[in-house]
């Protein structure tokens, strides 16, 4: 990058092209480029970068078409749907297998042996039955009541 | 922009916001057509690439769509378009350097000499030419540039925004603005010059 003014540093002359220097150095600035031929030089060419560039991503022809991409729009809203429902499903079945695991954990089903071990008695009458069953490890005793 | 313009602007945006929320399809048309031509510059300018910043932008668009109720208006609808923009460039950028190393193939130029200069005679089809050739070489630049310092070129060329505005959207110092736009500045016009 050629410039032979040593009296304003390039880095001063992009902030000046940005307008970003204090009011009084920016006027300072403003007036010294009236007699440098070299500092304007540099801010014409600071300038150009950003027309040219500007210039060009300005014509690139792309362009969007707002129903087109409304349809996108629908199909994607369309399926979500269908995930959020999935994930619902996910959720409830993951719901159920913690409920059922906990069950048997606090049963004690997971480690002993369900069931009763043995009847040990039971009443039969017109109106209703009585059976008395122990479990088959602790001795536990459950009583099963029946109304006919 | 007078204040009253920009006032009306507010309004509009505000009630475009206000339809949007409620899902009024229309208003997603507005929304297309009035941030499109500076998104897909953005997008452009960051991506270097036309079918992705076309896809880039229509992703933007249905992802400000779908999330609108979370918009807060403590920004303008612009800026929040803008800051989803950059995210998305960012995100495709992280993608590709994953799959493939940048690389550029640079088109060579026979004779760049007074582009900066301006021509009176813009129209004739030698200064045409040049203008293309100059285009062609300047957009070569822009590629070598970092990703970083390119960003920041983007949002102070294309929204012309301030070095403080650049530093909040892109969360750095405004010293490091000022830095970043320099080195652009200065390696374009390096890589230009040795072109002559």
């Amino acid at each position: 990058m050629k410039k032979t003014c040593s009296r304003y540093r390039s880095e001063d002359i992009s902030r000046f092209v940005d307008n970003e220097l204090s009011q009084a150095r920016y006027h300072e600035l403003a007036k010294h480029l009236r007699d440098c031929p070299d500092c304007r030089s540099l801010v014409e060419k600071y300038k150009n970068l950003t027309v040219m560039f500007n210039d060009h991503a300005g014509h690139t022809g792309l362009k969007i078409d707002p129903a087109a991409l409304k349809q996108n729009l629908v199909i994607t809203t369309q399926s979500s749907p269908k995930k959020i429902l999935g994930n619902i499903y996910l959720k409830l079945a993951s719901i159920a297998a913690i409920l059922i695991i906990s069950l048997f954990w606090f049963q004690g089903g997971m480690f002993r042996s369900t069931g009763p071990s043995a009847i040990v008695t039971s009443v039969d009458t017109d109106f209703s039955s009585v059976m008395i069953i122990e479990t088959q490890k602790k001795k536990h005793t459950i009583i099963w009541f029946s109304e006919t | 922009m007078n204040k009253i313009e920009s006032n009306s602007d507010a309004i509009n945006e505000q009630d475009l916001v206000k339809r949007l929320q409620k899902g009024q399809e229309w208003s997603f048309n507005v929304l297309v057509n009035k941030y499109q031509d500076r998104l897909l510059k953005i997008a452009y300018g960051v991506t270097l690439d036309r079918e992705e910043s076309l896809e880039i932008v229509q992703d933007v668009f249905i992802s400000a769509f779908k999330n609108i109720k979370t918009f807060r208006q403590d920004a303008s609808l612009a800026t929040w378009l803008r800051k989803i923009t950059i995210n998305q460039c960012l995100n495709w950028k992280r993608k590709w350097k994953r799959r493939f190393k940048w690389h550029h193939d640079p088109i060579e130029s026979e004779n760049d000499k007074n582009l900066f200069k301006e021509s009176k005679k813009d129209n004739d089809p030698e200064t045409l030419y040049r203008k293309k050739q100059f285009e062609e070489n300047l957009m070569t630049a822009i590629k070598k540039l970092p990703e970083k310092i390119r960003l920041v070129f983007v949002l102070n060329a294309f929204e012309g925004l301030s070095y403080e505005e650049i530093a909040k959207t892109l969360n750095i110092k405004k010293g490091t603005v000022s830095s970043r736009l320099y080195s652009a500045r200065k390696n374009l016009i390096n890589s230009l010059e040795m072109k002559d």
